[in-house]
């Protein structure tokens, strides 16, 4: 499903943002990428969607080889892959219909068929009274929400997200994991990346810590913070 | 490309140009100013182009037949002069004939020099296919026997066809030129147009259009923003041409000579201009977008 062997990525400035990366995730998984601002793990997200490319090693997402394709390609990776962001990215000028609705027209889509799937998208994620709004009427939470409907509504393999509860307070947080949790029930790959420490304590999946560039920790099951480090902070009190 | 997204393009794009109102008036204005410039400098080309040719059509080599040429001998020079490379026509014009033309223009006190007091010449007037051959026409022609002289205007032609030449030239460059600050106008106003919108673009990259699919709602929209941008100054230049050819045209109708009708200039100029400004404003987007199209 996802593979990546041996990555590096520096920057043109000679930052090297990743290094030695290796790690598998499998079709169904839901993984946290956790780890301070500046570890990598937006580098890290930004390399699965074929946004940057790697100085070395190998990436496969989706039967896709990333560091071998060529750039037309690109666009046939990214709609299998849905990808969801702090700040949202919607068009103010689209309502949240057209916002959802254009992920399926680039693809040739018929207007019949993006009508019934919008639909039922924003069914799954309680936005259907909100179609015809534009993103400015709508409260962060619904705009994630409303995100989150357009990346799913290609049903793609793999879901990525960056940060996507690091503008919401905790209460709408809790919607949209409760919402990013019945997605990936129903069999789709969930790759989070996150600061927020209570979502991955309540809600416990795999956990991939990034620290200067490397994998410092990939525990299932995991903790934001590691049993050690929580047992130093607890001896410290 | 399906007929599908051919259509979602073309509402998109009308649907952009509605949404995007005030950056669209700006790239719209600009626009309109440029093609104001532009139809103005062509309309003038235009009628440079027709007026220097109807003077030049209007050159002609006269010969001047020696006095006492027998009839005879004048159908074997009119022969003559039928067969020099790039003559078109001749026709003939006897002493008397001319000295008639001399009264119609400089009154009856000419009459005097009637019959055998007339000192004109028989005259045969030569009309070139191309007006620039007609100084070789006239040298040509002043070697043959029985004619006393052959004139074209002499250096006053040549000084006529190089002026007509070089105006044409002038202002062909001129009209390039403004195309050329056309161009770059109208694509910096679209960029500004579009770096308001490279959010709308790296959201399209992310759910996975091809860059043609993410160009063609700008370029459609760039072609809008001509086409819109030409209306105004199409209009403007229209009745402005109108209202001079009524003022000049019956002016210089008196000396021969006419500026194009509107019919004849109002129509292709229309036609070139609104081409002019959609391909410009569809080229202009296209530059202007590459480089937000780079992964």
């Amino acid at each position: 499903m996802l593979k990546l062997l041996n990555v590096e990525k520096q920057y043109p400035n000679g930052v090297s943002a990743l290094k030695n990366i290796t790690l598998t995730v499998e079709q169904g998984e839901f993984v946290y990428l956790v780890g301070q601002s500046g570890a990598g793990k937006s580098t890290l997200i930004k390399l699965l969607y074929r946004e940057l490319i790697p100085t070395k090693g190998f990436i496969q997402i989706n039967d896709f080889d990333l560091r071998q394709m060529k750039e037309r390609q690109v666009p046939q990776l990214r709609r299998t892959l849905g990808v969801v962001f702090q700040d949202f990215k919607l068009l103010p000028k689209m309502t949240v219909a057209e916002n959802i609705g254009y992920a399926l027209q680039v693809i040739g889509k018929s207007d019949t068929e993006i009508e019934t799937a919008v639909e039922q998208v924003l069914e799954e994620v309680g936005l259907a009274e909100q179609a015809t709004h534009f993103p400015d009427e709508l409260s962060g939470g619904q705009q994630q929400r409303v995100a989150i409907a357009r990346a799913i509504v290609n049903r793609p393999k793999v879901l990525i997200a960056d940060e996507p509860t690091g503008n919401l307070d905790p209460q709408t947080t809790q919607g949209i994991m409760e919402i990013l949790q019945r997605i990936n029930d129903s069999g789709t790959t969930i790759i989070m990346a996150t600061h927020n420490q209570q979502i991955v304590d309540e809600l416990p999946h795999r956990v991939i810590e990034i620290a200067d560039g490397q994998i410092v920790r990939d525990e299932q099951g995991g903790q934001y913070t590691h049993e050690v480090d929580n047992d130093k902070k607890t001896s410290a009190r | 490309m399906k007929w599908i997204t051919i259509k979602r393009h073309l509402r998109d794009s009308l649907r952009s140009l509605k949404r995007n109102g005030w950056m669209a008036f700006a790239a719209i204005s600009g626009v309109a100013v440029t093609i104001l410039l532009v139809g103005i400098s062509l309309a003038l080309v235009f009628n440079v182009t027709k007026l220097s040719r109807d003077v030049e059509n209007d050159v002609r080599v006269q010969v001047l037949v020696e006095p006492k040429t027998t009839s005879k001998q004048k159908d074997t020079l009119k022969s003559e002069l039928k067969e020099i490379a790039g003559v078109k026509t001749v026709s003939y014009s006897s002493k008397a004939n001319e000295l008639k033309k001399v009264v119609s223009q400089y009154g009856n006190s000419f009459k005097m020099f009637g019959g055998d007091d007339n000192p004109l010449n028989d005259v045969f007037t030569l009309k070139a296919k191309d007006p620039q051959a007609t100084v070789k026409i006239a040298k040509k022609a002043a070697k043959i026997k029985h004619v006393a002289k052959a004139s074209y205007g002499g250096d006053q032609a040549r000084k006529l066809f190089r002026t007509m030449d070089s105006v044409r030239n002038w202002g062909v460059a001129f009209s390039v030129l403004l195309l050329i600050v056309a161009i770059f106008l109208i694509a910096n106003t679209i960029r500004i147009t579009i770096l308001s919108r490279r959010n709308e673009i790296e959201i399209m990259r992310l759910v996975g259009a091809t860059r043609w699919y993410i160009r063609w709602p700008f370029i459609l929209e760039g072609a809008w923003t001509g086409l819109l941008g030409a209306i105004v100054p199409l209009i403007i230049i229209d009745f402005g041409y109108a209202s001079v050819y009524h003022a000049v045209g019956r002016q210089l109708a008196t000396s021969g000579y006419s500026l194009m009708t509107t019919s004849q200039l109002v129509w292709p100029l229309n036609l070139t201009l609104i081409l002019i400004a959609m391909l410009i404003g569809a080229f202009g987007a296209a530059i202007s977008m590459r480089r937000f199209l780079k992964v």
